[in-house]
Formats: C-alpha cells, sequence, structure tokens
C-alpha cells in the first residue's frame, strides 16, 4: 500500500450519518414515490384478487400518504456552517455591549419569562424610554439604537441614527450598533413596505432553517411571534439579553424592514425550542 | 421532531386507526372509509398547514373525489325512488 492510501474504504457511523443527510435533503420524496406504487398495487390487487374492501382501502390510505409525502418540500435545516456564523455574528456586537456596560452604563434589558399573551398587557407598565429600538432601513440596513440614558418621545429615527457606534465619554444619548440582520433589507424577494411580514418572517426564518414553524398574532402596534423548533443557539449572552435571542433578533429586523418603523422588543419568552417575544412597532 | 415529520406520522396513524376500526367492524362500504380518509387529511393539514411544494393537490382532489361520489349516490338513490 502506498503512502497515503488510505486502504478499503469501511463502513462507519460516518456513512449512516451522510446516508441520513441525503435522505433528509431529499426531503420525503423517496418515500412518497414508494408509498403510492405500494399502495397502488396493493389496492389494485386486493380489489381484483381479494375481493376486500378493508385491504382495499388500507391500498388507498397507502397512496394517499404517499402523494402527501411527494408533495412536501425539502427539509430546510441550517448548517452547523450557519448556525456558527450567525453565533459569531452576535459576538462583536456582543462586545461592543460589554465595554459599554463595563464604562458604568446600564443598559435596559429583554424581560424574559411571564409573558401574557394579551398583546395590551403589561405595555404600559413597561418603560420603553431607554429600550433598544430596531430602526427602519437607512442605505439597505438595519440599525439598532441603544439608548444609555432614557431618550424624549420625540426622538426620532434620523437623530437616532447619528448617534456615535461606541460610548466616547461625552454626554451622548445612546449608541447605534448593527445586528445580526443588519442587512436583511437586501434580501431579494423580501416584502417592502406593506408587504406580508408573515411570509417575510417565514422566507427568513424557515426557509433558512433557523426555527421549523412561525405564527404572528397582530393587535394594532404589537406583534406576537412564536417561533417552534429553533434550532439555533448558543448566541452571544450579552446580545440575547439586549438585543433578543437570534431568531427574535432577525424577525425584529425584518419587522423594522417591512414596517418602515421602529421595533422594540418588549419581552422574550424560552421554552427549550419555543420562543414567544412580543414587539412594539412605534 | 419537524413539523413535516409529525404531520407525516400523525397522517398516518389518522389513516391508519380508522381502516383497522372499521374492518374489525366488517364493515364493507369503501364509501365510509374514504370518507374518513378525507376528514382525516383535511384535519390533519389544518392543524399542521405544512409548506408544500405546490398546492395542496391532494386535498383538492380528495375533496373533489368525496364531492362528486356523494353527488352521485345521493342522484343514483333518488333516481331508484318509486
Amino acid at each position: 500500500m502506498k503512502n497515503g492510501d488510505k486502504g478499503p474504504r469501511r463502513f462507519s457511523s460516518g456513512h449512516v450519518r451522510d446516508a441520513w443527510r441525503f435522505g433528509v435533503r431529499r426531503g420525503y420524496t423517496f418515500l412518497g414515490v414508494v408509498l403510492v406504487l405500494f399502495g397502488g398495487g396493493f389496492s389494485v390487487a386486493s380489489y381484483s384478487l381479494l375481493h376486500s374492501v378493508p385491504l382495499t382501502a388500507l391500498g388507498i390510505a397507502c397512496a394517499i400518504l404517499g402523494f402527501t409525502a411527494a408533495s412536501l418540500p425539502e427539509e430546510m435545516k441550517a448548517t452547523d456552517s450557519v448556525i456558527a456564523i450567525l453565533r459569531g455574528s452576535t459576538f462583536a456586537t456582543g462586545a461592543v455591549l460589554d465595554d459599554v456596560e463595563n464604562s458604568g452604563v446600564k443598559l435596559s434589558q429583554l424581560r424574559k419569562g411571564g409573558i401574557l399573551l394579551a398583546p395590551e398587557a403589561l405595555t404600559s407598565a413597561i418603560d420603553i424610554s431607554a429600550s433598544p429600538r430596531y430602526l427602519p432601513p437607512r442605505d439597505g440596513l438595519i440599525g439598532v439604537f441603544i439608548p444609555v440614558r432614557p431618550i424624549a418621545k420625540s426622538t426620532g429615527p434620523e437623530a437616532m441614527w447619528q448617534a456615535p457606534r461606541k460610548l466616547d465619554g461625552n454626554s451622548q444619548d445612546g449608541l447605534l450598533v448593527f445586528p445580526i440582520g443588519a442587512a436583511i433589507p437586501a434580501i431579494p424577494g423580501l416584502a417592502t413596505k406593506g408587504g406580508s411580514i408573515v411570509d417575510s418572517l417565514q422566507e427568513v426564518l424557515v426557509a433558512s432553517g433557523i426555527c421549523s414553524h412561525i405564527d404572528v398574532a397582530e393587535a394594532g402596534n404589537i406583534l406576537i411571534l412564536e417561533a417552534r423548533d429553533v434550532k439555533v443557539g448558543g448566541e452571544n449572552t450579552h446580545y440575547a439579553d439586549v438585543l433578543g435571542s437570534i431568531p427574535v433578533s432577525l424577525a425584529a429586523s425584518v419587522v423594522a424592514a417591512i414596517s418602515e418603523k421602529q421595533v422594540i422588543i418588549l419581552d422574550e419568552q424560552n421554552e427549550g425550542g419555543r420562543r414567544v417575544s412580543r414587539l412594539l412597532e412605534i | 421532531m419537524e413539523n413535516q415529520s409529525t404531520y407525516i406520522l400523525n397522517l398516518s396513524f389518522l389513516l391508519l386507526i380508522p381502516t383497522i376500526i372499521l374492518s374489525a367492524l366488517q364493515e364493507s362500504n369503501f364509501g365510509v372509509y374514504f370518507s374518513f380518509y378525507v376528514i382525516s387529511y383535511l384535519t390533519t393539514s389544518l392543524i399542521y398547514r405544512p409548506r408544500r411544494r405546490i398546492f395542496d393537490f391532494v386535498g383538492v382532489a380528495l375533496l373533489v373525489i368525496w364531492v362528486f361520489a356523494l353527488v352521485y349516490t345521493v342522484t343514483f338513490r333518488v333516481v331508484q325512488l318509486p
């Protein structure tokens, strides 16, 4: 055997993993075709040869299941690389937030847990004057203004966009950082102003495999989001505390891009792979 | 578990269980089986609302066949009345 020749390939757990990944990427098409063929043949044979209605019905049931399976699209999953990139991108902003807090400024943190799903609940009790605001897109980017002191209601997004990118020690009202979804407005085909927020959230969060399902309830200027089977995690803790976890931060960026309003994440609740959050558009 | 996997799994149970029960009851009318399949399919699809490659052609086909069979059966019975 020559040097570098690994010899005959042997069966290993890696082969099983590769086969599984291949199967998942192909969706349920193969299973569907097999079920349709088997179900069709079985029902014909049962009806013509065995004259059995239950077995014919069983064959038809297999065919229905097969057609259904074949009609489902490929299962989308964020690859390990994408998850790692998303996690990593939270650390740059997290470092900026660390610097701010190390300088003695106490940043507003998200309420976590105990969310009441009634949209009007507690909104009046929450002081949003110091909450981070996802700003409407400018030059194709979403920014987040993080107040270092309570800001006046009259402060507009233009003034917030002018905020410095870091704490400069002067009497600044806040700083501007870029969230992980900063470039979301540049996604081709994403709904523009007035478009469907639900479709855009599906496009960004579900089609990319970050979560498997997202529900949105809208009441006035409050959106309640529920992301199920979230597959990304491990983001920078400081980022998650101030700007929300990865799916919620991305959702806030999408809403800011579509509605072209400021978006505040009121609260977020994590239950395993399920994230519920409330977003306020102002 | 993925939404799609749960959907397929529950649908398969909902198609299999009526078949077993009706078979045990010695039901020989295929229409009864098919009606259960249509209801099971539409209910599961409504609950899970899975993403699809194209429109829900299975649901449409099942519904069309079911309605057509129902109309045909009713018409046939009415015509047969003395």
